[in-house]
């Protein structure tokens, strides 16, 4: 074994940090010696990234919006006819205590028909005799932490003593999980998609360069560098391949949502009212999110490019 | 220190039988010449050493280690120990005679300061110190191997291989790179060279292992064996 170890050194394997001044240089080099590549592939990063983050930019709003609606949700619990003020107590601690539950409010009788006549103008002459005699029930009116346990409430309440029904507009709050749902999936498709178009370019791009640096690499191997000391200075590459990509497109999207935001500014009525969110809101995420995106796909792209084509 | 142990080479594709139950010894300090025509198995028994190719039976042992048996992520340390020289000098183009010889050194991550020392020092050893800054398309072709040589000994190999080193120069040279090499060789590196080149042979008067059909068909000190090669 003695012996042995005086022919192979031990194989370590850590690479020292002054090696790291060298593979940039290497990497800056082979980037620039093949510049018209590099330029292609990182264009082609930012289309990819580009089009994923008007996709984001969309479901991002989506999603602010069926938040918004989602927090507007209510469940109204009418009261039977016949309960007590003991009752009326009891349930409205028990709604309390319940931490699915954000919000208790009780709407009397008379509320309940104050509301109706704001709400129904030009009734107001017929509901002005029911004063004497109110058939509207009393309620609570409640709202949930989170929207999509609210038919868990609505089942749960319905158990209570003193509760005759529950209402909580179902077919809306369906169809709006559904629409979520759905905003979700077309966005993980289209990610799923971009990123393996973002991975195929990478791993030609350094495809190429590994080609174009064939000779080095084979003198490289007969000097003794091991298989990571070449490997490493492509995948730097991929990952600033992919950074720059990113960094651009973030500018191109950043610049794209708020020309759209300037354009439809004027606008708002067209939109029914619909809020954008804040660009200051979304923006930092999809910066950070797309750099890390850009660092990642060029690093394995490039992996997958050099476990193939480099022969070490 | 590197020894030859019934080595079989059957080349998979083409079921070419390249080397032939070859047993030889090289010791410590040897200037060896392998000759022998295009195809007799010199470029094969170069590889075996430098751990590109395996042979297909018996065991190449260098310093007493089997190398047949290294693991693929022992190979680059292993060939730390060597030094290779080829006909074609492969050097970088777009790094200068300085940088050629550094990147032998970056490799195996040596710090800046110690290469700053012995790049210098062996640049001035093959007579290059007034070209350190060129690159090599600004070089003769014997200038080139001499960079290529001071990349092959700057890591302080035990054993320097060279494939047909003078192959693209002329005569007077070759002679030159012959001197270096042997000057080498004086402070105790092993060489092992291939070649074509009989005069060359003629002139060093050392040790030549002649190679036909993939047989070891001579092996003597002094110059180019004329009936050994056209048995």
């Amino acid at each position: 074994m003695a012996v042995r170890s005086s022919v192979i050194r031990k194989a370590d394997t850590t690479v020292k940090l002054h090696t790291f001044k060298y593979f940039f240089r290497d990497t800056a080099r082979s980037i620039k010696r093949n510049s018209l590549m590099s330029i292609a592939s990182v264009i082609s990063v930012i289309a990819a990234l580009v089009i994923l983050g008007i996709f984001l930019v969309i479901a991002l709003n989506i999603q602010q919006m069926t938040a918004d609606m989602e927090s507007q949700l209510e469940l109204k619990v009418f009261l039977l006819e016949d309960i007590s003020e003991e009752q009326k107590s009891d349930l409205e601690t028990v709604l309390k205590a319940d931490d699915r539950i954000s919000e208790v409010r009780f709407e009397s009788k008379e509320d309940a028909l104050n509301k109706m006549s704001t709400n129904l103008e030009e009734y107001k002459g017929i509901l002005q005799g029911l004063e004497q005699d109110n058939p509207l029930p009393e309620s609570f009116i409640l709202r949930v932490n989170d929207s999509e346990r609210i038919k868990e409430v609505n089942d749960s309440v319905l158990e209570l003593e003193g509760v005759d029904y529950v209402n909580y507009g179902e077919g809306y709050v369906d169809a709006l999980m559904k629409f979520n749902d759905f905003t979700n999936m077309l966005s993980l498709a289209v990610l799923v998609i971009l990123t393996g178009i973002s991975v195929f370019i990478i791993y030609n791009t350094i495809k190429l360069t590994v080609h174009s640096r064939r000779k080095e690499i084979s003198i490289m191997k007969y000097v003794g560098a091991t298989n990571w000391y070449i490997r490493i200075p492509f995948i730097i590459e991929g990952a600033i391949l992919g950074l720059s990509g990113s960094i651009l497109a973030i500018l191109v999207v950043r610049n794209l949502y708020y020309y759209l935001l300037g354009a439809v500014a004027g606008q708002s009525t067209l939109f029914m009212g619909i809020s954008f969110a804040e660009p200051g809101q979304i923006l930092p995420s999809i910066a950070l999110y797309f750099i890390l995106y850009g660092i990642v796909v060029g690093s394995a792209g490039s992996l997958f490019s050099i476990t193939k084509f480099l022969d070490v | 220190m590197i020894r030859f142990e019934r080595v079989n080479k059957i080349y998979d594709k083409t079921k070419h039988l390249a080397l032939s139950d070859v047993s030889l010894d090289i010791c410590v300090g040897d200037f060896v010449f392998i000759v022998g025509k295009s195809g007799a198995g010199k470029s094969t028994m170069i590889k075996m050493i430098l751990k590109e190719l395996d042979p297909t039976e018996g065991r190449i042992f260098i310093e007493d280690v089997d190398i047949t048996k290294l693991k693929k992520r022992e190979i680059p340390f292993y060939r730390r120990k060597l030094g290779i020289v080829f006909q074609d000098y492969r050097l970088l183009t777009d790094k200068t005679v300085y940088e050629n010889v550094a990147y032998a050194m970056e490799i195996i991550e040596k710090t800046h300061k110690d290469i700053k020392v012995k790049v210098p020092e062996v640049l001035n050893m093959v007579g290059l110190t007034h070209r350190m800054n060129y690159y090599p398309e600004q070089l003769s072709g014997g200038e080139q191997q001499r960079v290529s040589i001071a990349r092959a000994i700057v890591n302080d190999p035990k054993i320097i291989i060279c494939d047909e080193p003078t192959g693209n120069l002329d005569p007077r040279t070759s002679l030159g790179i012959m001197k270096l090499l042997k000057a080498i060789n004086d402070r105790g590196t092993t060489i092992i060279m291939a070649t074509h080149d009989r005069d060359i042979v003629d002139m060093m008067q050392a040790r030549v292992i002649t190679l036909h059909g993939g047989k070891v068909v001579s092996d003597k000190k002094g110059g180019y064996d004329c009936e050994a090669t056209y048995i």
